[in-house]
């Protein structure tokens, strides 16, 4: 009886750790897969020759959050970065048009 | 991706329907005097070709300052240091004159031009860049140092000669090089939307903090610049940069297409203007 109580909370003990390490490479997977995302968008604010200065460090920021663990901060910092490069790629499309309004006759 | 082409279409589609008006495209030359017409209505009191001179055309406070530094310009240095890198012969033996021609009061004044072989706008320092590749010397960086020292030299040997930047209005090309760098001056950019228009024309002569905002008419004229900000001398192509920082958005590389038409468009306002450079500014 002492044996299967030891073998069973060495086995939950177990349990919880691999448990831990999915969720920690899950959170992983989900700030990289943000910061992927808003990647993607810094780089079409980039061919639309409307990057901002302000996205690139948003990235740079959030990939040292994921190097130091700090998974949630990552996530909700690339949202912001992807935001921005999506909102540059709106900017360039009204500027196309918008200019030329602006133009003294 | 698929979500943001979604976006730009929805936007151009709703936008297209707004701004769309057939217009036709004014001329180079009805846009210059659209753009002087400006500037001499908004600052009446003020020459139009003190416009040269930027804020302190339009900054009498300033303007009295500013004289008294020009009596010592902070450049000079700089133009005794580009008229000894001009002077010096290339390894080969050959100078900046086998590419430049002999008459130095000529050099500033034909730039920046349509270059229609390599189909592109040619500026000075990119020509000086091309001829130190041609003769198989290091290219010099675009924004300062050497570069804006030889830039220097240049623009004080051509000072006082009219800008008279010409665009072959019968190339397609130099007409959608010029229509870009007007784009450039119009579009909004950066995280604070903010176009070198809302800036230096609509709102010239208002202030930031503490700054006058200059305008735009005279603009290419005095460059390179002793900027007291940078304490050094600076080209336009870095001052561009720092423009576009300032709203930021992503600065484009110096001598990029980008800023080459710009540089095309603007100086092409100023035409009928004198040079003036190199100058000093805050």
């Amino acid at each position: 009886m002492k044996i299967t109580k030891k073998i069973t909370s060495i086995a939950i003990g177990l349990l919880i750790s691999a448990s831990s390490s999915i969720v920690i490479a899950d959170a992983k997977s989900d700030a990289v897969s943000a910061c992927g995302a808003a990647e993607m968008a810094r780089k079409a604010a980039a061919q639309a020759q409307m990057e901002w200065t302000t996205t690139g460090k948003l990235i740079k920021a959030a990939n040292k959050a994921i190097g130091k663990g700090e998974f949630d901060k990552a996530i909700s910092v690339c949202n912001k970065a992807k935001t921005q490069g999506e909102t540059s790629v709106i900017q360039a499309s009204i500027e196309s048009l918008a200019w030329e309004s602006r133009v003294p006759k | 991706m698929g979500y943001i082409k979604m976006i730009r279409i929805t936007a151009l589609t709703i936008l297209s329907s707004i701004f769309f008006a057939g217009a036709v495209m004014a001329t180079p030359e009805e846009d210059r005097s659209a753009f002087s017409n400006f500037y001499t209505k908004r600052f009446s009191d003020t020459p139009v070709e003190d416009f040269i001179n930027g804020v302190y055309s339009i900054d009498a406070a300033s303007r009295d300052q500013w004289d008294q530094i020009e009596e010592f310009p902070p450049y000079e240095i700089d133009i005794d240091e580009g008229e000894a890198l001009y002077q010096t012969a290339f390894k080969n033996g050959k100078t900046y004159t086998s590419c430049f021609g002999d008459d130095l009061t000529v050099i500033r004044g034909k730039y920046p031009k349509w270059n229609a072989e390599k189909s592109m706008v040619v500026t000075l320092e990119l020509d000086i860049n091309n001829c130190r590749k041609a003769n198989n010397e290091k290219a010099l960086k675009y924004k300062k140092g050497k570069m804006a020292q030889i830039s220097a030299y240049l623009a004080m040997q051509g000072r006082g000669n009219p800008i008279d930047v010409i665009i072959p209005t019968n190339s397609p090309e130099a007409m959608a090089a010029y229509e870009n760098g007007k784009e450039f001056f119009y579009s909004k950019r950066g995280q604070l939307n903010f176009s070198c228009a809302d800036c230096h024309m609509a709102n010239s002569g208002n202030y930031v903090r503490a700054d006058r905002l200059s305008p735009a008419l005279g603009h290419t004229s005095h460059f390179p610049v002793y900027r007291s900000k940078w304490g050094g001398l600076g080209t336009l192509h870095r001052r561009f940069g720092g423009c576009n920082k300032n709203v930021r958005a992503k600065p484009f590389p110096a001598q990029s297409a980008s800023y080459r038409n710009l540089e095309y468009y603007l100086s092409y306002m100023n035409n009928g203007l004198e040079l003036n450079g190199p100058g000093a500014r805050k």
